[in-house]
């Protein structure tokens, strides 16, 4: 009946989705403390620009 | 029914089986037409119990997140940490509505008494940390209180149920068990979100105009809220959203006012994001567009932004995400994050159509901003 939601049952990963306004990439990767939307979180792997923090969101694990 | 078609056909010959099976259907039969609602009280005083028991685990789980946070962060402090469960018997009267002219005043006074009290003494105990953390234990503090009202006041039901043999009484407990649970679960899980600082699904109206603000320079206005100017198309937009990352909903409804009556006399339209409650069979991350003030809670905040619209006939607009209850207060699922595009798009949409070029609009974005900054 409820299987949308994210029960205690179901496990769940959480990403944090950099980008990088020079070279328009995202880069996922996986949530850190510390880590908050809008954030500067560190050099673009391509171009050495500041990544900001685009999106972090919880996506359940495949079984 | 089988049985009593069968019965003779069995073996008719043999007088002692004729008679064990008409014990055997007789019997249960007359217990259950005597003690048949006795039993069904057992069985459902068992299933209630069971559900209790899980409820009192998820709160005891609660309290013990919240203390192992409060530990961290003010190691041996056990006058503060018996503090902060005596806070989780808080209560707060609502005002009486005998006489209901202004009464939304005298909540939002109790409210605002409320909130600072929690504040004060969360900033006492904890002077060493941030604003961040001391904000999440406001919010953690928050969701152990509400997961402990909702074991005491289960607990009351069955009790009475359990005391008077109330078969209805229970029946209904029995009923609302399972979705009970399944909210209990949320708030359980969502201690953890808190704990690690990320974004809720309620955030989703914070990091649209968050993200708008992004450089662009900021202004906080007190109240726990920041302000951004920006533009759109030769429209001027002033961005309002709670000050992040910590875990807050900021006074909105003060924010607007201060906006719309001080800073801007020129303000010619309203537009509010937030998270709505989705009905089953809806998806998660719908978006939808629609008119009125688009803010939760007790109703105090909305009460107020429509007093200043009416006051000074300015339309509010409103675009919402759609999620459930458990989604808006658990980690902020993809199916939310991604509505962001949707969100932006919509907007500017309401934008264009609303408000002529020149035109000034405020676009404020509703909801628990903890891991969104701006
Ligand atoms: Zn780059």
């Amino acid at each position: 009946m409820m299987g949308s939601e994210l029960g205690s049952e179901q496990k769940q990963m959480i990403y944090t989705v950099e980008h990088c306004d020079a070279c328009d990439i995202n880069n996922k990767r996986a949530f850190q403390k510390g880590d908050y939307v809008i954030k500067k979180s560190g050099k673009c792997p391509k171009c050495g620009a500041e990544m900001v923090i685009m999106s972090i969101y919880a996506e359940a694990l495949k079984r | 029914m089988l049985v009593f078609q069968l019965a003779p056909s069995i073996n008719s010959s043999n007088p002692l089986v004729t008679i064990l099976t008409q014990v055997l259907v007789w019997v249960p039969w007359i217990i259950l037409i005597f003690w048949g609602q006795r039993i069904q009280v057992s069985i459902s005083l068992g299933q209630v119990s069971r559900s209790l028991a899980r409820l009192k685990m998820l709160r005891d789980k609660s309290k013990q997140v919240l203390m192992g946070y409060v530990a961290a962060k003010a190691p041996g402090d056990a006058a503060t940490a018996a503090r902060l469960e005596e806070f989780l018997e808080y209560f707060t009267i609502p005002p009486v509505g005998l006489d209901p002219v202004g009464v939304v005043k005298r909540f939002d006074h109790i409210l605002t008494t409320q909130d600072k009290r929690i504040r004060r003494e969360v900033g006492e105990a904890f002077q060493k940390s941030d604003r961040i953390e001391r904000s999440i234990i406001e919010n953690m503090v928050g969701v152990a209180a509400a997961l402990n009202q909702i074991f005491k006041v289960i607990r009351h039901y069955y009790i009475l149920g359990k005391k008077g043999n109330n078969i209805y009484l229970l029946a209904q407990l029995q009923m609302i068990m399972p979705m009970l649970i399944k909210q209990a679960d949320a708030l359980v899980n969502a201690m953890t979100t808190l704990e690690l600082g990320q974004p809720l699904g309620d955030g989703i109206g914070p990091i649209a105009v968050g993200l708008l603000m992004k450089d662009k320079e900021k202004k906080e206005m007190g109240e726990e809220t920041v302000m951004a100017e920006s533009e759109y198309k030769g429209r001027k937009l002033v961005l309002v959203k709670a000050l992040g990352p910590e875990g807050s909903v900021g006074e909105i409804d003060d924010a607007l006012e201060k906006v719309v009556k001080k800073t801007y006399k020129d303000v010619s339209s309203i537009i509010m994001i937030d998270a709505a409650l989705k009905l089953e069979g809806e998806k998660t991350g719908d978006v939808s567009e629609g008119v009125g003030a688009a803010i939760g809670g007790y109703g105090i905040e909305k009460f107020k932004i429509e007093q200043l619209a009416y006051d000074k006939k300015i339309p509010i607009y409103a675009i919402v995400v759609r999620e459930s209850i458990i989604e808006a207060i658990g980690a902020m699922r993809k199916e939310i994050a991604e509505s962001i595009k949707q969100v932006h798009e919509t907007l500017f949409r309401v934008i264009e159509e609303s408000s002529p070029e020149g035109a000034r609009v405020v676009v404020v974005g509703v909801g628990n901003t903890l891991g969104v900054g701006q």
